[in-house]
This record gives structure tokens, sequence and C-alpha cells, in this order.
């Protein structure tokens, strides 16, 4: 396997490394996601169970120093640290605090590649050899970010990785989502045959003090 | 609350089920509800997805067998 045999700061695969708000929105009960440390997995999923959202007057203040977009990689850098997710297609928020984003130049890096990149031990190594442990939180600081070293595959064997590993991970997706669309059908089905009593036949059967005949 | 003497108890075969001396909260009901249209939703969602999944696992299948070839 070849690879650059140079390292280069990660600055050099990236079209801007940016830092998110510093404050917290008025809450919202609509309106564009607030993406916060909470949002993202440590697997490196995003989980919207609980979203803060701004209202849309505010999402302009919201995104003057940058609009997450499809395929950039967001993560956490203070606090909570190793939180590393991409961002889908059609997603509709802001940073959230402590987050920070990372823009990839795709010419350079494949945004899969990069974001198990930064989940990885090699990276993880790297940003805690940064990390400044203060007296509550620890921080990355987003100043030395940008010029920490690395070594990375050619684009074409990014690519490679990435898609090799990406087929595991989607469908595990895909089986998570699965199962939870099967236990909706299960209960959807015990309500109406069980609670209801809208079982198959139940036109023909007689129901006594709330209990089938039989 | 609700206390029963223990003859009250054998007249039920001895369970201690609650609901048995209480009866059950009757379901809200909700006319709108359609079983049929929410079942349906689901099933459709689910032939999507498996059909993914079994590009999924081909290609996954396919990787596996280049990478020990």
């Amino acid at each position: 396997v070849s690879t650059a045999t140079t390292e280069v700061p990660i600055e050099a695969f990236t079209l801007g490394i940016f830092d998110g708000p510093h404050a917290t929105p008025k809450p919202s009960d609509e309106g564009p996601i607030f993406l916060g440390i909470k949002n993202v997995t440590e697997d490196g999923r995003l989980d919207f169970s609980e979203i803060r959202h701004v209202s849309e007057n505010e999402f302009p203040n919201w995104t003057r120093r940058v609009r997450p977009q499809k395929d950039d990689i967001v993560f956490s850098y203070e606090a909570t640290l190793h939180r590393y997710a991409r961002i889908p297609e059609g997603f509709v928020g802001c940073l959230g605090r402590r987050m920070g984003l990372v823009r990839p130049d795709q010419d350079k890096v494949d945004p899969a590649f990069l974001h198990y990149y930064f989940l990885s031990r090699i990276w993880r190594t790297k940003m805690e050899a940064i990390t400044i442990n203060g007296a509550t939180v620890n921080r990355i600081p987003l100043t030395i970010f940008p010029d920490v070293l690395v070594k990375l595959p050619r684009l074409n064997q990014q690519q490679a990785i990435a898609e090799t590993l990406s087929a595991y991970d989607d469908l595990i997706e895909n089986n998570r989502r699965r199962t939870a669309l099967l236990e909706e059908a299960a209960r959807l089905l015990y309500r109406e045959w069980f609670v209801r009593l809208r079982f198959p036949g139940h036109e023909h059967v007689r129901i006594i003090e709330g209990i089938p005949e039989g | 609350v609700k206390l029963v003497d223990r003859a009250t108890i054998e007249a039920h075969d001895w369970s201690l089920t609650p609901g048995r001396y209480v009866g059950v909260a009757p379901e809200e009901p909700d006319e709108d509800f359609d079983f049929e249209e929410a079942l349906r939703a689901i099933h459709i969602d689910l032939q999507g997805l498996n059909e993914e999944a079994a590009e999924l696992a081909a290609r996954i299948s396919r990787n596996f067998a280049e990478l020990v070839a």
C-alpha cells in the first residue's frame, strides 16, 4: 500500500476549519437545529432524539461564521471531546456551543474517509496530545487544530477504504431503522387485535363484557 | 384506594392482579386512526429498507471475497 510519504497539516486537506457560536440561542419550539455535542454519538452518528431549535428569524445570526452543509465534519472541542459526525444531505441547522466544523477539500480528501480517520485511535492520540486539561473542562485549542500533522493515503485509496467500511455502517443503520419499524408494526397489530378487538373474523364473534366469546 | 376481603379474592381464584378488582382504564378511542393505512406506510418503508439491505449485504460479501481472495 503506497501512501503519501510526508506529513502535512490537516488544514491542507480542508477548505476551512470553523468555530461555532459562543452562546446559546433562545429556546424555540421549531426551526433549524442547534447542533450540540449531545446530538453526536461516540461512534460518530447524529442523534436527533433531543433537539434544540433556533427560530427561523434568528437563524442568520447563528450561521454568520459558517452554515453546515453536506459532507462537512462537525466535532466537539470542549468538555465532551472526540465526537465527530458527518453532515447529511438536507441538514438545516447551525453549530452548537463547543462545536467546530471541518470543510473537507474533496479534491484531496474523501469526507467519509476523513470522518473514519477522525474516529481512529491515531487521530485521537494526536488530539489527546494537544488537549488542554482545564479545571472544569478539557479543550482542544482550535488555534493549533489546523496545524496537526497527518499522513493520509491517496484519494483513490481513501475512497476504497471508506466504501468498504461504510457498507457495514450503512447496513447497521438500516437494521436499526428496520427494527424500529418492525416494533411499531407489532405494536399496531397488538392494539388492533387485542385492545380494539378488531382481529381477523371479529365480525362473527360476540363480545361479552369486553371479552370475545369462546 | 380499594380494599377487598379474602372471600372476594377467593372468588377471583386467588388472583392478585389489580385489574381483576378495579377493572382497567378504557382505551381512549381514536376514531381517526386508520390502522390499515398506518400498517401500509410501515410496510412500504420496510420494503425500501429490505432492498437497500440486500444491496449492502451483497456489497459486503463482494468486498470480503476480494479481501480473502
